[in-house]
């Protein structure tokens, strides 16, 4: 058997080997092979040789974490899918809509008079600002032909 | 998992009471840092829980679970929060794994010079996996200490069985080399 590192199904063999999963005879072989190969027996032990790695304890508020977590996302879920709900901003905009309309101030009624007879009186104030205006502009030795 | 997705609440408690060690664990291992491997297992069992309706069972849940917890421990690992937050390793010995030391030396099967020994072997293993390319680390953590085989490993790290065989050797063959001086 040629090293693992050298060999096509080197992986094969060393993860079969770690796993358990190599025939009888495939397992002897490399065996073999390790036993006069210092490269290969150190791969073979590597993951021995990495131990028994202690960690530290799960903190013991951890569930109350995670709990108080679930509920407070649980919550603004609730928020968020009453907000996006289609019927309620447009029932906020119709409101708002109907609010607008209601504090609206009304404007008073202008005069007297009706409306008609006072647009025409500015009508004809105008009329006679305009022509006063032209004949100002007009030579004072000539006579308009217009006129 | 099934009976979390119809609305078992007590099936989510057992379903964490059993997975949340593991879990954490294995977040420590890749992490190194106590608070950072809770804060990302509780991410992981959040989403776990998130994902509750739209849960299918193609694959086994450790699988599915081990998936969300390498995610999440690459993506930490590569956004370079790890710098800010990791302690110098003398610090940890003094504050976080002290305890394990402490621990270890008070049972008094072992001499205390036979405990420093293993722990310094133990910093220099950390260490030796803590250099490893991170899908190698993820790969090695899940195989040594979770228990995992390659076939589930692959469906962890979504690659193919060949790749999980290749990205083993690659990592065992490293830290042969790098802790030969150990064996």
């Amino acid at each position: 058997m040629t090293c693992l590192r050298e060999n096509l199904k080197g992986a094969d063999l060393l993860i079969g080997y770690l796993e358990g999963t190599l025939s009888a005879e495939e397992r002897a072989e490399l065996d073999q092979h390790a036993s006069a190969c210092a490269d290969c027996r150190g791969l073979l032990a590597a993951q021995e040789m990495l131990g028994d790695d202690e960690v530290p304890e799960v903190s013991a508020d951890f569930d109350a974490r995670l709990y108080a977590r679930l509920q407070q996302e649980q919550q603004q879920q609730w928020w968020r899918r009453l907000l996006w709900r289609p019927a309620v901003p447009l029932a906020a905009a119709a409101a708002l809509l109907a609010v607008t309309l209601w504090v609206r101030p009304v404007a008073p009624p202008q005069a007297d008079e009706p409306k008609s007879a006072s647009v025409d009186r500015a009508e004809i104030e105008q009329l006679e600002q305009a022509l006063d205006d032209v004949e100002l502009l007009m030579p004072v030795n000539k006579t308009p032909e217009v006129l | 998992m099934l009976r979390v997705r119809e609305g078992d609440e007590t099936s989510f408690a057992i379903l964490l009471d059993r997975h949340r060690a593991p879990v954490v664990h294995f977040l420590y291992r890749m992490v190194r840092n106590q608070a950072v491997s809770e804060e990302l297992a509780q991410e992981v069992f959040l989403r776990v829980y998130r994902s509750r309706a739209s849960y299918q069972p193609t694959a086994k849940f450790t699988t599915w679970l081990f998936r969300i917890a390498t995610h999440l421990a690459l993506n930490w690992i590569r956004d370079g929060r790890k710098e800010k937050n990791q302690q110098s390793l003398d610090v940890v010995l003094e504050d976080g794994e002290g305890s394990v030391l402490e621990r270890q030396v008070a049972d008094g099967s072992l001499t205390v010079e036979q405990e420093m020994c293993n722990e310094v072997r133990m910093r220099e293993v950390r260490v030796a996996i803590e250099a490893l390319p991170d899908k190698q680390r993820a790969a090695v953590v899940l195989h040594k200490y979770e228990g995992l085989g390659y076939t589930q490993i692959s469906k962890v790290l979504e690659c193919s069985e060949s790749a999980t065989k290749s990205l083993l050797f690659r990592a065992y063959e490293t830290l042969r080399v790098r802790l030969a001086h150990l064996a």
